[in-house]
Protein backbone atom coordinates (compact mmCIF):
# COMPACT_ATOMS: atom_id res chain seq x y z
CA UNK A 1 0.00 0.00 0.00
CA UNK A 2 1.19 3.50 -0.86
CA UNK A 3 2.50 5.24 2.24
CA UNK A 4 2.65 8.80 0.94
CA UNK A 5 0.01 11.18 -0.39
CA UNK A 6 -1.97 8.27 -1.80
CA UNK A 7 -2.35 6.68 1.63
CA UNK A 8 -3.28 9.98 3.23
CA UNK A 9 -6.04 10.55 0.70
CA UNK A 10 -7.15 6.89 0.92
CA UNK A 11 -7.60 7.45 4.66
CA UNK A 12 -9.53 10.60 3.89
CA UNK A 13 -11.75 8.63 1.53
CA UNK A 14 -12.27 6.04 4.26
CA UNK A 15 -13.77 8.75 6.44
CA UNK A 16 -10.77 9.10 8.75
CA UNK A 17 -11.17 12.60 10.13
CA UNK A 18 -7.65 12.48 11.55
CA UNK A 19 -6.41 12.48 7.97
CA UNK A 20 -8.00 15.85 7.20
CA UNK A 21 -6.28 17.24 10.29
CA UNK A 22 -2.95 15.84 9.11
CA UNK A 23 -3.46 17.28 5.65
CA UNK A 24 -4.30 20.63 7.20
CA UNK A 25 -1.12 20.57 9.28
CA UNK A 26 0.97 19.57 6.28
CA UNK A 27 -0.48 21.82 3.59
CA UNK A 28 -2.49 24.67 5.13
CA UNK A 29 0.51 27.04 5.49
CA UNK A 30 1.37 26.47 1.83
CA UNK A 31 -2.23 26.94 0.68
CA UNK A 32 -2.82 29.93 2.92
CA UNK A 33 0.39 31.60 1.73
CA UNK A 34 -0.46 30.94 -1.89
CA UNK A 35 -4.00 32.24 -1.51
CA UNK A 36 -2.86 35.31 0.39
CA UNK A 37 -0.42 36.18 -2.33
CA UNK A 38 -3.07 35.84 -5.01
CA UNK A 39 -5.92 37.56 -3.18
CA UNK A 40 -3.97 39.96 -0.99
CA UNK A 41 -6.65 39.32 1.58
CA UNK A 42 -6.20 37.18 4.70
CA UNK A 43 -9.91 36.47 5.11
CA UNK A 44 -10.32 35.44 1.50
CA UNK A 45 -7.25 33.22 1.85
CA UNK A 46 -8.80 31.47 4.85
CA UNK A 47 -11.93 30.81 2.81
CA UNK A 48 -9.82 29.37 0.00
CA UNK A 49 -8.06 26.97 2.36
CA UNK A 50 -11.40 25.87 3.80
CA UNK A 51 -12.97 25.36 0.38
CA UNK A 52 -10.01 23.43 -1.00
CA UNK A 53 -9.67 21.07 1.95
CA UNK A 54 -13.42 20.56 2.37
CA UNK A 55 -13.70 19.67 -1.30
CA UNK A 56 -10.83 17.21 -0.95
CA UNK A 57 -12.68 15.61 1.97
CA UNK A 58 -15.98 15.36 0.07
CA UNK A 59 -14.44 14.34 -3.27
CA UNK A 60 -11.19 12.52 -2.50
CA UNK A 61 -11.54 10.53 -5.73
CA UNK A 62 -10.61 13.65 -7.71
CA UNK A 63 -6.99 13.32 -6.56
CA UNK A 64 -5.07 10.77 -8.56
CA UNK A 65 -1.64 10.14 -7.02
CA UNK A 66 -0.40 8.70 -10.30
CA UNK A 67 -0.76 12.12 -11.92
CA UNK A 68 1.24 14.19 -9.46
CA UNK A 69 1.76 15.23 -5.88
CA UNK A 70 -0.97 16.23 -3.48
CA UNK A 71 0.81 19.56 -3.06
CA UNK A 72 0.51 20.35 -6.76
CA UNK A 73 -3.10 19.13 -6.85
CA UNK A 74 -4.08 21.29 -3.89
CA UNK A 75 -2.01 24.17 -5.25
CA UNK A 76 -3.94 24.15 -8.52
CA UNK A 77 -7.26 24.09 -6.66
CA UNK A 78 -6.20 26.88 -4.33
CA UNK A 79 -4.93 29.00 -7.19
CA UNK A 80 -8.20 28.62 -9.11
CA UNK A 81 -10.31 29.45 -6.11
CA UNK A 82 -8.11 32.38 -5.17
CA UNK A 83 -8.41 33.76 -8.69
CA UNK A 84 -12.17 33.29 -8.50
CA UNK A 85 -12.18 35.19 -5.21
CA UNK A 86 -10.22 38.02 -6.80
CA UNK A 87 -12.64 38.12 -9.71
CA UNK A 88 -15.61 38.29 -7.40
CA UNK A 89 -13.96 41.07 -5.50
CA UNK A 90 -13.14 42.90 -8.69
CA UNK A 91 -16.69 42.64 -9.88
CA UNK A 92 -17.92 44.01 -6.58
CA UNK A 93 -15.43 46.76 -6.48
CA UNK A 94 -15.97 50.09 -8.08
CA UNK A 95 -12.30 50.83 -8.18
CA UNK A 96 -11.57 50.86 -11.85
CA UNK A 97 -7.87 51.16 -11.51
CA UNK A 98 -7.67 48.06 -9.42
CA UNK A 99 -9.97 46.28 -11.84
CA UNK A 100 -7.74 47.16 -14.76
CA UNK A 101 -4.63 46.09 -12.94
CA UNK A 102 -5.93 42.78 -11.76
CA UNK A 103 -8.36 41.78 -14.44
CA UNK A 104 -7.21 42.98 -17.84
CA UNK A 105 -8.79 39.98 -19.49
CA UNK A 106 -12.19 40.26 -17.80
CA UNK A 107 -14.53 37.67 -19.17
CA UNK A 108 -11.71 35.45 -20.40
CA UNK A 109 -10.83 32.27 -18.57
CA UNK A 110 -7.92 32.64 -16.19
CA UNK A 111 -4.99 30.46 -17.11
CA UNK A 112 -4.35 27.86 -14.43
CA UNK A 113 -1.32 26.01 -15.65
CA UNK A 114 2.17 27.21 -16.29
CA UNK A 115 2.10 25.71 -19.75
CA UNK A 116 -0.98 27.62 -20.85
CA UNK A 117 0.38 31.09 -20.32
CA UNK A 118 3.68 30.84 -22.08
CA UNK A 119 5.79 30.61 -18.97
CA UNK A 120 7.33 27.38 -20.07
CA UNK A 121 10.17 29.13 -21.84
CA UNK A 122 10.72 31.54 -18.98
CA UNK A 123 10.96 28.71 -16.47
CA UNK A 124 13.23 26.68 -18.71
CA UNK A 125 15.48 29.70 -19.26
CA UNK A 126 15.64 30.21 -15.52
CA UNK A 127 16.60 26.58 -14.98
CA UNK A 128 19.25 26.88 -17.66
CA UNK A 129 20.76 29.84 -15.81
CA UNK A 130 21.47 27.63 -12.80
CA UNK A 131 24.97 26.20 -12.32
CA UNK A 132 25.16 22.76 -13.91
CA UNK A 133 25.09 20.84 -10.61
CA UNK A 134 22.04 22.67 -9.35
CA UNK A 135 20.34 22.42 -12.73
CA UNK A 136 20.79 18.66 -12.70
CA UNK A 137 19.36 18.46 -9.18
CA UNK A 138 16.25 20.40 -10.24
CA UNK A 139 15.79 18.27 -13.34
CA UNK A 140 16.03 15.07 -11.33
CA UNK A 141 13.70 16.32 -8.60
CA UNK A 142 10.99 17.90 -10.71
CA UNK A 143 11.27 16.37 -14.16
CA UNK A 144 12.15 12.83 -13.20
CA UNK A 145 10.41 12.71 -9.85
CA UNK A 146 13.39 11.62 -7.76
CA UNK A 147 13.25 11.68 -3.99
CA UNK A 148 16.11 13.43 -2.20
CA UNK A 149 17.62 10.06 -1.36
CA UNK A 150 17.49 9.00 -5.02
CA UNK A 151 18.88 12.37 -6.00
CA UNK A 152 21.88 11.84 -3.73
CA UNK A 153 22.38 8.35 -5.10
CA UNK A 154 22.25 9.42 -8.74
CA UNK A 155 24.57 12.38 -8.18
CA UNK A 156 26.90 10.41 -5.93
CA UNK A 157 26.73 12.94 -3.11
CA UNK A 158 25.52 12.79 0.50
CA UNK A 159 21.80 13.29 1.04
CA UNK A 160 22.39 16.47 3.00
CA UNK A 161 24.38 17.93 0.13
CA UNK A 162 21.64 17.02 -2.31
CA UNK A 163 19.11 18.70 -0.06
CA UNK A 164 21.10 21.93 0.24
CA UNK A 165 21.86 21.94 -3.49
CA UNK A 166 18.18 21.69 -4.27
CA UNK A 167 17.36 24.36 -1.71
CA UNK A 168 19.88 26.75 -3.25
CA UNK A 169 18.44 26.13 -6.70
CA UNK A 170 14.92 26.68 -5.45
CA UNK A 171 15.92 29.95 -3.82
CA UNK A 172 17.42 31.24 -7.06
CA UNK A 173 14.46 30.12 -9.12
CA UNK A 174 12.09 31.69 -6.64
CA UNK A 175 13.93 34.97 -6.93
CA UNK A 176 14.12 34.92 -10.73
CA UNK A 177 10.61 33.66 -11.30
CA UNK A 178 8.79 35.60 -8.61
CA UNK A 179 7.69 38.43 -10.93
CA UNK A 180 6.37 35.97 -13.48
CA UNK A 181 4.62 33.79 -10.91
CA UNK A 182 3.04 36.91 -9.50
CA UNK A 183 1.81 37.79 -12.98
CA UNK A 184 0.17 34.40 -13.17
CA UNK A 185 -1.87 35.30 -10.14
CA UNK B 1 14.12 4.09 -9.85
CA UNK B 2 10.96 4.89 -7.91
CA UNK B 3 9.32 8.26 -8.31
CA UNK B 4 8.20 10.56 -5.54
CA UNK B 5 5.93 12.60 -7.80
CA UNK B 6 5.46 11.49 -11.37
CA UNK B 7 6.89 13.90 -13.92
CA UNK B 8 3.56 14.19 -15.73
CA UNK B 9 3.35 17.93 -15.08
CA UNK B 10 6.84 18.77 -13.85
CA UNK B 11 6.49 22.50 -14.26
CA UNK B 12 3.37 22.51 -12.15
CA UNK B 13 5.20 20.45 -9.53
CA UNK B 14 8.07 22.93 -9.62
CA UNK B 15 5.77 25.90 -9.49
CA UNK B 16 4.07 24.73 -6.33
CA UNK B 17 7.29 23.52 -4.76
CA UNK B 18 8.58 27.06 -5.21
CA UNK B 19 5.35 28.46 -3.80
CA UNK B 20 6.24 26.75 -0.51
CA UNK B 21 8.52 29.73 -0.05
CA UNK B 22 5.40 31.81 0.53
CA UNK B 23 4.02 29.44 3.16
CA UNK B 24 2.42 31.38 5.95
CA UNK B 25 1.06 30.07 9.24
CA UNK B 26 -2.71 30.46 9.13
CA UNK B 27 -4.71 31.76 12.09
CA UNK B 28 -5.13 29.17 14.84
CA UNK B 29 -8.91 29.24 14.48
CA UNK B 30 -8.77 28.08 10.89
CA UNK B 31 -7.89 24.46 11.72
CA UNK B 32 -11.02 23.64 13.77
CA UNK B 33 -13.10 25.64 11.31
CA UNK B 34 -11.89 23.58 8.36
CA UNK B 35 -12.31 20.28 10.17
CA UNK B 36 -15.81 21.21 11.27
CA UNK B 37 -16.77 22.33 7.78
CA UNK B 38 -15.44 19.10 6.32
CA UNK B 39 -17.27 16.91 8.82
CA UNK B 40 -20.48 18.82 8.17
CA UNK B 41 -20.11 18.28 4.44
CA UNK B 42 -19.48 14.54 4.84
CA UNK B 43 -19.80 12.74 8.15
CA UNK B 44 -16.65 10.89 9.19
CA UNK B 45 -16.57 7.13 9.56
CA UNK B 46 -18.09 6.05 6.27
CA UNK B 47 -15.98 5.56 3.17
CA UNK B 48 -16.68 7.83 0.22
CA UNK B 49 -18.36 6.13 -2.71
CA UNK B 50 -20.30 3.70 -0.52
CA UNK B 51 -23.84 3.15 -1.73
CA UNK B 52 -26.76 4.00 0.55
CA UNK B 53 -27.10 1.67 3.50
CA UNK B 54 -29.12 -1.50 3.00
CA UNK B 55 -30.68 -3.82 5.55
CA UNK B 56 -29.02 -7.12 6.45
CA UNK B 57 -31.99 -8.86 4.84
CA UNK B 58 -31.36 -7.03 1.57
CA UNK B 59 -27.65 -7.80 1.87
CA UNK B 60 -28.47 -11.47 2.30
CA UNK B 61 -30.83 -11.40 -0.70
CA UNK B 62 -28.18 -9.79 -2.91
CA UNK B 63 -25.56 -12.30 -1.79
CA UNK B 64 -27.84 -15.21 -2.58
CA UNK B 65 -28.57 -13.76 -6.05
CA UNK B 66 -24.85 -13.39 -6.71
CA UNK B 67 -24.13 -16.92 -5.51
CA UNK B 68 -26.99 -18.28 -7.60
CA UNK B 69 -25.65 -16.50 -10.68
CA UNK B 70 -22.28 -18.23 -10.31
CA UNK B 71 -23.86 -21.64 -9.75
CA UNK B 72 -26.00 -21.10 -12.85
CA UNK B 73 -22.88 -20.56 -14.95
CA UNK B 74 -21.19 -23.80 -13.92
CA UNK B 75 -20.85 -26.65 -16.37
CA UNK B 76 -21.56 -30.16 -15.13
CA UNK B 77 -17.83 -30.84 -14.99
CA UNK B 78 -17.18 -27.67 -13.01
CA UNK B 79 -19.69 -28.75 -10.35
CA UNK B 80 -17.27 -31.55 -9.52
CA UNK B 81 -14.21 -29.35 -9.18
CA UNK B 82 -12.46 -29.78 -5.80
CA UNK B 83 -13.00 -26.53 -3.93
CA UNK B 84 -12.63 -26.69 -0.15
CA UNK B 85 -11.48 -29.28 2.37
CA UNK B 86 -12.49 -32.61 0.81
CA UNK B 87 -15.48 -31.12 -0.99
CA UNK B 88 -16.22 -30.48 -4.62
CA UNK B 89 -18.52 -27.60 -5.51
CA UNK B 90 -21.62 -29.76 -5.19
CA UNK B 91 -20.49 -30.85 -1.74
CA UNK B 92 -19.81 -27.25 -0.77
CA UNK B 93 -23.34 -26.29 -1.79
CA UNK B 94 -24.49 -29.25 0.29
CA UNK B 95 -22.66 -27.74 3.25
CA UNK B 96 -24.58 -24.50 2.65
CA UNK B 97 -27.83 -26.47 2.49
CA UNK B 98 -26.98 -27.85 5.92
CA UNK B 99 -26.24 -24.37 7.30
CA UNK B 100 -29.48 -23.03 5.84
CA UNK B 101 -31.50 -25.84 7.45
CA UNK B 102 -29.94 -25.06 10.80
CA UNK B 103 -30.73 -21.39 10.31
CA UNK B 104 -34.36 -22.29 9.63
CA UNK B 105 -34.41 -24.33 12.80
CA UNK B 106 -32.92 -21.45 14.79
CA UNK B 107 -35.47 -19.08 13.24
CA UNK B 108 -38.30 -21.45 14.18
CA UNK B 109 -39.37 -22.08 10.57
CA UNK B 110 -37.83 -25.53 10.10
CA UNK B 111 -37.61 -28.88 11.87
CA UNK B 112 -35.93 -28.84 15.27
CA UNK B 113 -32.22 -29.46 14.98
CA UNK B 114 -29.19 -29.09 17.16
CA UNK B 115 -27.83 -25.78 15.88
CA UNK B 116 -25.27 -25.07 18.58
CA UNK B 117 -22.76 -27.39 16.94
CA UNK B 118 -19.53 -27.16 15.00
CA UNK B 119 -20.03 -25.29 11.75
CA UNK B 120 -18.25 -27.84 9.56
CA UNK B 121 -18.91 -31.11 11.37
CA UNK B 122 -22.62 -30.49 11.78
CA UNK B 123 -23.11 -29.95 8.05
CA UNK B 124 -20.77 -32.64 6.76
CA UNK B 125 -23.60 -35.15 6.31
CA UNK B 126 -25.45 -32.68 4.08
CA UNK B 127 -22.27 -32.09 2.10
CA UNK B 128 -21.63 -35.78 1.57
CA UNK B 129 -25.28 -36.50 0.78
CA UNK B 130 -25.02 -34.54 -2.47
CA UNK B 131 -22.83 -37.16 -4.08
CA UNK B 132 -25.77 -39.22 -5.26
CA UNK B 133 -27.89 -36.31 -6.47
CA UNK B 134 -28.03 -34.34 -9.68
CA UNK B 135 -26.33 -30.99 -9.49
CA UNK B 136 -29.57 -29.28 -10.50
CA UNK B 137 -31.31 -30.84 -7.50
CA UNK B 138 -28.55 -29.61 -5.20
CA UNK B 139 -28.71 -26.15 -6.72
CA UNK B 140 -32.51 -26.04 -6.52
CA UNK B 141 -32.64 -27.16 -2.89
CA UNK B 142 -30.10 -24.57 -1.82
CA UNK B 143 -31.97 -21.86 -3.73
CA UNK B 144 -35.34 -22.84 -2.27
CA UNK B 145 -34.02 -22.85 1.30
CA UNK B 146 -32.33 -19.47 0.79
CA UNK B 147 -35.49 -18.01 -0.69
CA UNK B 148 -37.45 -19.15 2.37
CA UNK B 149 -34.91 -17.41 4.63
CA UNK B 150 -35.29 -14.16 2.67
CA UNK B 151 -39.08 -14.41 2.55
CA UNK B 152 -39.29 -15.04 6.30
CA UNK B 153 -36.82 -12.43 7.48
CA UNK B 154 -38.01 -9.70 5.11
CA UNK B 155 -41.34 -9.47 6.98
CA UNK B 156 -39.92 -9.60 10.51
CA UNK B 157 -40.52 -6.54 12.67
CA UNK B 158 -37.78 -4.92 14.74
CA UNK B 159 -38.31 -7.32 17.65
CA UNK B 160 -38.06 -10.26 15.30
CA UNK B 161 -34.85 -8.99 13.73
CA UNK B 162 -33.30 -8.33 17.13
CA UNK B 163 -34.27 -11.70 18.58
CA UNK B 164 -31.26 -13.70 19.71
CA UNK B 165 -30.58 -17.01 18.03
CA UNK B 166 -27.77 -19.51 18.55
CA UNK B 167 -25.84 -21.29 15.84
CA UNK B 168 -22.41 -22.82 15.69
CA UNK B 169 -21.41 -21.90 19.24
CA UNK B 170 -22.37 -18.27 19.15
CA UNK B 171 -25.47 -16.32 19.95
CA UNK B 172 -26.43 -13.16 18.12
CA UNK B 173 -29.40 -11.33 16.66
CA UNK B 174 -31.21 -12.52 13.57
CA UNK B 175 -29.94 -9.46 11.70
CA UNK B 176 -26.32 -10.05 12.58
CA UNK B 177 -26.67 -13.73 11.76
CA UNK B 178 -27.85 -12.75 8.28
CA UNK B 179 -24.73 -10.61 7.80
CA UNK B 180 -22.57 -13.50 8.98
CA UNK B 181 -24.35 -15.77 6.52
CA UNK B 182 -23.78 -13.23 3.74
CA UNK B 183 -20.11 -13.09 4.68
CA UNK B 184 -19.84 -16.87 4.51
CA UNK B 185 -21.73 -17.18 1.23
CA UNK B 186 -19.61 -14.49 -0.43
CA UNK B 187 -16.51 -16.30 0.81
CA UNK B 188 -17.69 -19.58 -0.69
CA UNK B 189 -18.67 -17.82 -3.91
CA UNK B 190 -15.07 -16.66 -4.13
CA UNK B 191 -13.90 -20.21 -3.32
CA UNK B 192 -15.86 -21.41 -6.34
CA UNK B 193 -14.53 -18.58 -8.48
CA UNK B 194 -10.97 -19.46 -7.50
CA UNK B 195 -11.48 -23.17 -8.10
CA UNK B 196 -12.98 -22.63 -11.55
CA UNK B 197 -10.64 -19.87 -12.70
CA UNK B 198 -13.22 -17.10 -12.55
CA UNK B 199 -12.19 -13.62 -11.45
CA UNK B 200 -12.84 -12.81 -7.82
CA UNK B 201 -15.69 -10.39 -7.22
CA UNK B 202 -15.93 -7.98 -4.31
CA UNK B 203 -19.42 -7.49 -2.93
CA UNK B 204 -21.17 -4.24 -3.84
CA UNK B 205 -20.20 -1.46 -1.47
CA UNK B 206 -23.43 -1.55 0.55
CA UNK B 207 -23.00 -5.27 1.28
CA UNK B 208 -19.32 -4.81 1.93
CA UNK B 209 -20.10 -2.10 4.47
CA UNK B 210 -22.31 -4.53 6.40
CA UNK B 211 -19.44 -7.01 6.37
CA UNK B 212 -16.73 -4.58 7.42
CA UNK B 213 -18.91 -3.29 10.25
CA UNK B 214 -19.57 -6.74 11.63
CA UNK B 215 -15.94 -7.79 11.24
CA UNK B 216 -14.64 -4.77 13.17
CA UNK B 217 -17.28 -5.16 15.87
CA UNK B 218 -16.30 -8.82 16.29
CA UNK B 219 -12.59 -8.11 16.89
CA UNK B 220 -12.88 -8.56 20.70
CA UNK B 221 -14.45 -11.97 20.08
CA UNK B 222 -11.64 -12.89 17.70
CA UNK B 223 -9.02 -11.88 20.26
CA UNK B 224 -10.80 -13.97 22.88
CA UNK B 225 -10.81 -16.95 20.50
CA UNK B 226 -7.03 -16.85 20.23
CA UNK B 227 -6.74 -16.26 23.96
CA UNK B 228 -5.18 -12.83 23.64
CA UNK B 229 -7.70 -10.50 25.29
CA UNK B 230 -6.86 -6.79 25.12
CA UNK B 231 -8.51 -5.01 28.03
CA UNK B 232 -8.53 -1.22 27.78
CA UNK B 233 -6.86 -1.21 24.38
CA UNK B 234 -8.16 0.65 21.35
CA UNK B 235 -7.46 0.17 17.68
CA UNK B 236 -8.23 2.66 14.95
CA UNK B 237 -9.27 0.58 11.97
CA UNK B 238 -9.24 2.35 8.62
CA UNK B 239 -10.58 0.21 5.78
CA UNK B 240 -10.12 1.86 2.42
CA UNK B 241 -12.29 1.76 -0.66
CA UNK B 242 -16.08 1.94 -1.04
CA UNK B 243 -17.72 -0.20 1.62
CA UNK B 244 -14.93 0.55 4.07
CA UNK B 245 -14.79 3.16 6.79
CA UNK B 246 -13.03 4.24 9.95
CA UNK B 247 -13.67 2.83 13.40
CA UNK B 248 -12.26 3.78 16.79
CA UNK B 249 -12.66 0.25 18.09
CA UNK B 250 -12.43 -0.84 21.70
CA UNK B 251 -10.79 -4.25 21.79
CA UNK B 252 -12.71 -5.32 24.89
CA UNK B 253 -16.19 -4.09 23.95
CA UNK B 254 -15.70 -1.13 26.29
CA UNK B 255 -15.61 2.57 25.48
CA UNK B 256 -12.92 3.34 22.88
CA UNK B 257 -10.02 5.31 24.28
CA UNK B 258 -6.96 6.89 22.72
CA UNK B 259 -5.58 5.01 19.75
CA UNK B 260 -3.02 2.35 20.70
CA UNK B 261 -2.59 1.17 17.15
CA UNK B 262 -3.83 2.27 13.75
CA UNK B 263 -4.33 -0.33 11.06
CA UNK B 264 -5.02 0.77 7.50
CA UNK B 265 -5.98 -1.86 4.95
CA UNK B 266 -8.06 -2.36 1.86
CA UNK B 267 -11.62 -3.22 2.90
CA UNK B 268 -12.01 -6.22 0.59
CA UNK B 269 -8.62 -7.67 1.54
CA UNK B 270 -9.49 -7.23 5.21
CA UNK B 271 -12.69 -9.22 4.70
CA UNK B 272 -10.80 -11.93 2.84
CA UNK B 273 -8.44 -12.14 5.81
CA UNK B 274 -11.38 -12.36 8.24
CA UNK B 275 -12.64 -15.24 6.09
CA UNK B 276 -9.19 -16.84 6.40
CA UNK B 277 -8.65 -16.60 2.66
CA UNK B 278 -5.70 -14.21 3.01
CA UNK B 279 -2.93 -14.13 5.59
CA UNK B 280 -2.43 -10.97 7.68
CA UNK B 281 0.98 -10.52 6.06
CA UNK B 282 -0.60 -10.54 2.62
CA UNK B 283 -3.19 -7.80 3.05
CA UNK B 284 -0.57 -5.05 2.80
CA UNK B 285 -1.78 -3.31 5.96
CA UNK B 286 -0.08 -0.13 7.11
CA UNK B 287 0.38 -0.13 10.88
CA UNK B 288 1.32 2.75 13.13
CA UNK B 289 1.64 2.44 16.89
CA UNK B 290 1.87 -0.80 18.83
CA UNK B 291 2.90 -3.31 16.16
CA UNK B 292 2.62 -6.33 18.46
CA UNK B 293 -0.96 -5.31 19.23
CA UNK B 294 -1.64 -4.96 15.50
CA UNK B 295 -0.35 -8.49 14.89
CA UNK B 296 -2.71 -9.84 17.56
CA UNK B 297 -5.66 -7.85 16.21
CA UNK B 298 -5.09 -9.21 12.71
CA UNK B 299 -4.64 -12.77 14.04
CA UNK B 300 -7.85 -12.37 16.04
CA UNK B 301 -9.67 -11.11 12.96
CA UNK B 302 -8.52 -14.12 10.99
CA UNK B 303 -9.71 -16.44 13.77
CA UNK B 304 -13.27 -15.26 13.16
CA UNK B 305 -13.44 -17.39 10.02
CA UNK B 306 -16.03 -20.14 10.13
CA UNK B 307 -14.14 -22.54 7.88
Amino acid sequence: MDTGDGLLVARLAAGDEEAIAEIFDRYAPFLYGLARRVTGDANAAEDVVQEVLTTLWTHPERFDPSRGSLRAFLGVQAHRRAVDAVRREVRRSAHESRQQALDPTAGEPFPDAVESIGLVDIVRQAINRLPAAQRRAVELAYFEGCTQRELASVLGIPEGTAKSRLRLAQAKLSEWLAPHLLEMA
Amino acid sequence: MTSQSPPGRPLEELRYALAEADAHTPPVALRPRVIQAAETARPPGLAAGTESAITPVEGYRRTMLSFDAVLSELSEDEWHTPVLRDLDIQGLVGHLIGVERQLHSALGIGPDMVTDADHVESTQADALAQAGRTTSDTHAEWLDLSAVTVAHTSVLDRDGLERLITMHHFTTTVERMLVIRSFESWTHEEDIRRATGRPLAAPDSARLRLMTEIAVSALPAGLAMIDRPKPNRTARIVLTGPGGGTWQASLDRGIPGETDVRIIADAVSFCRMVANRMAPDDIDAVVTGDEALAADVLAGAQALALD
